[in-house]
């Protein structure tokens, strides 16, 4: 390119175009919202809630290769999710620092549950011939005694689309990821019950909490 | 002296002006023409359906496909038309509903069939969110709209001293739609509507583009919430 001294507002311009061009490839996408209070009986147990440092701030980056550079901030719907799907799953919750706690922590509690984001992935469109952000990710849930031994740890799994459109591919992208969390809190809320594990455990600590009610009514 | 619009484009596009400049004009008269939209809706049955004072229907997107769901867009369409007009229909919104009933209409969770209606409702306080919302119809959408076809090109170019685009791009849109309603108080179907609109927008360029779109799924929106309309209001006569 020459650049004429007559036009000397050309690097200017151009300069300014690039960076508009950079700034448009590069997205920061911050999921917040606020989903419902899941409509289920609760659960007889009393259960102390984790949120780590990891979940509360979760960032995921990709770049696509000549395409875009995408950060995506997830923590604060992380929170927003669990929380009022714990308070109605279970009688009693209480949001604890970590899995291992001093007994006076632990008093009152049955067991510990803690969720954790393991995978993320996403999809934008690329093509005019595709027109839906799509969002996948996993979260597992590992469900302790309160001693700190193992109970169970399973996957939970979520899927969200939503077409672009009016909303950019960073307000389908913010749409599709709580889709996919809902998704996440239905077969969570569905199936916290159903693993094998946790069954068993229910079982027992149901059981036992009879038989505590029992040894203490008078004769 | 040059015409001032020539001055204005660039050598390639004035090359271009050129060769395809009356056989583009043709076209675009031609397709112009054949521009627009073809819709089919299926009669329905008529039923024994009756929607009563303080009723709502509620409009939901079926959303276990892998490859299409109905829009979010189209549904909200199909809400707002639903309860616009002298003959609209009580509608509780979609988002609302989802939350109200939330897990239980989420793409895994939502019955797929009348038959599990039963054990839904017998779930904890299923039955009585319903009951207090007035909702007693649902309508499933399920379908999308899809490009079956297109051709044709544009060229544009531009220059120091402007720039120009010739040409004529061409595509067509299929919006092909099944509602069902479902009535939540006699645990059954109550019927099926199917809308199939096909829309052919062209896009002539000489100089400036100038699109004409054929409004495929906002005519697939309307004659199906028409539709729906007729359905829900006919019974709605048949009370009084």
């Amino acid at each position: 390119m020459t650049l004429s001294p007559r036009t000397p507002w050309r690097p200017l311009l151009f300069g300014t175009a690039t960076a508009v061009v950079l700034a448009g490839c590069a997205s920061s996408v911050g999921v917040e919202a606020e989903f419902p209070r899941p409509l289920v009986e609760p659960l007889p147990i009393r259960v102390g809630v984790v949120f780590s440092e990891a979940l509360r701030t979760f960032e995921y980056y990709e770049e696509i290769p000549q395409h875009s550079k995408w950060t995506i901030q997830l923590g604060t719907a992380n929170v927003a999710m669990f929380e009022p799907l714990f308070a109605s799953m279970f009688r009693e919750t209480r949001i604890v620092s970590a899995p291992s706690l001093s007994e006076a922590d632990l008093s009152g509690l049955d067991a510990v549950l803690q969720p954790e984001l393991e995978k993320f992935e996403f999809d934008v469109p690329r093509s005019s011939e595709s027109k839906f952000v799509e969002v996948w990710l996993q979260y597992r849930l590992t469900l302790r005694a309160t001693d700190g031994t193992q109970i169970a740890a399973w996957p939970v799994v979520g899927y969200g689309k939503a077409q672009t459109g009016m909303l950019g591919n960073e307000g389908s992208l913010r749409r599709a990821a709580v889709r996919a969390m809902r998704e996440v809190g239905a077969t969570l809320v569905t199936g916290f019950a159903k693993q094998p594990a946790v069954g068993e455990w229910l079982e027992e600590t149901h059981h036992e909490a009879n038989l505590s009610v029992e040894n203490k009514s008078p004769s | 002296m040059k015409p001032i619009y020539r001055s204005k484009t660039s050598p390639r596009a004035d090359r271009l002006a050129a060769k395809l400049g009356p056989a583009s004009l043709l076209l675009a008269a031609l397709w112009l023409a054949g521009c627009g939209v073809t819709t089919r809706l299926e009669p329905y049955e008529e039923t024994d359906v009756v929607m009563a004072d303080g009723e709502q229907v509620v409009v939901l997107a079926r959303k276990h496909h892998t490859t299409h769901e109905a829009e979010a867009s189209f549904t909200e369409c199909i809400s707002d038309n639903l309860a616009s007009g002298n003959d609209g229909v009580a509608v509780h919104p979609t988002r609302q509903f989802e939350d109200m009933l939330y897990p239980w209409f989420e793409p895994s969770t939502a019955p797929l069939t009348t038959e599990e209606l039963p054990a839904l409702f017998n779930r904890a306080g299923v039955w009585d969110r319903i009951a207090t919302s007035g909702v007693r119809y649902v309508v499933w959408l399920d379908g999308s709209t899809d490009r079956v076809a297109s051709g044709g090109g544009i060229s544009c170019a531009a220059g120091v001293g402007g720039a120009g685009c010739l040409g004529l791009a061409w595509w067509e849109d299929d919006a092909k739609y099944e509602a069902t309603i479902w009535d939540l108080k006699e645990v059954s179907s109550a019927g099926t509507i199917n809308a199939d609109v096909t829309g052919r927008s062209v896009m002539p360029a000489i100089v400036i583009p100038l699109p004409f779109i054929a409004r495929t799924k906002t005519a697939a929106c309307k004659g199906l919430a028409d539709q729906l309309k007729t359905f829900l209001a006919s019974s709605e006569q048949g009370t009084s």
